[in-house]
């Protein structure tokens, strides 16, 4: 995956390739890096809503349970100290609000980590990317001035 | 010649699609993962629920365990499955362009 590769060895074709498989990397990586925020801010509102539900002064409080997008139930919480939560595939573990706090808060740290990672990523092709651009500007730069000097010595 | 290119564009096509498909396979296997290790930090007395179309119904923590491992065991197998038909892509697709490269000289 990581061959190094001499850029000055390459014709203008090849290092266009180069840079559009580096930008279209970059690309996915961005695109990665901002699932992760939006996951990341999913998890902070869940911690935040646990917070607030469980409060002393929030027990046996009245809310409307959504039962469908136009539709509301009023209702009251039994029991503001156990919460369902979703493990993923399909299972969800009952939780009190201290053990479910800091499942949601292990899973905003496991995504910090993947986050500096994919920055660090970013950041190292996004600098390839500028080195390739830089090898192309100076090859066609070349490339005109020996085309310059060729037509000086044609009309000599 | 045009026939040998065909034929390297469809083993190219194939191959990706595999590669697309491990990829799906490798985050299937991610999540389950996540989901055991879930487990194995859960209280003994600790109900575990499955989301069912729409509905939530409570599992033993012995099926609910024994079902996401038999999971990623069927997961693995798939993986394994999958690499050895990207295998076996690759080296289709190296013989092809040996080949179509032998043409061209």
């Amino acid at each position: 995956m990581s061959q190094k590769i001499d850029l000055t060895q390459l014709n203008p074709e090849q290092l266009n390739a180069v840079k559009q498989q580096f930008d279209q990397e970059l690309n996915h990586f961005t695109q990665s890096l901002q699932a992760l925020i939006v996951a990341k801010n999913k998890f902070s509102e869940c911690v935040s809503d646990i917070k607030t539900v469980s409060e002393e002064a929030n027990k046996n409080q009245t809310l409307l349970i959504p039962a469908s997008a136009s539709l509301y139930i009023p209702g009251h919480i039994k029991d503001n100290t156990k919460f369902m939560v979703d493990i993923g595939t399909g299972y969800y573990v009952e939780k009190d609000a201290k053990d479910a706090i800091t499942f949601y808060e292990k899973k905003i740290e496991k995504l910090n980590n993947e986050s500096t990672q994919i920055q660090n990523i970013i950041k190292d092709k996004s600098q390839s990317s500028l080195a390739i651009e830089s090898q192309i500007r100076q090859l066609a730069v070349r490339q005109h001035e020996a085309a310059k000097q060729e037509a000086v010595a044609a009309a000599k | 010649m045009s026939d040998l290119a065909a034929q390297y564009q469809k083993v190219q096509g194939d191959l990706e699609d595999l590669i697309m498909n491990r990829q799906k396979l490798e985050t299937q296997l991610q999540e389950n993962k996540i989901v055991t290790e879930e487990f194995e930090t859960l209280k003994d007395e600790t109900p575990i629920y499955k989301l069912t179309g729409n509905v939530l119904l409570p599992v033993e923590q012995d099926e609910a365990r024994t079902n996401v491992d038999k999971r990623l065991e069927f997961i693995n197998g798939e993986i394994d499955r999958c690499e050895k038909n990207i295998k076996d892509r690759q080296g289709e697709l190296d013989r092809l362009r040996n080949e179509l490269m032998k043409q061209t000289k």
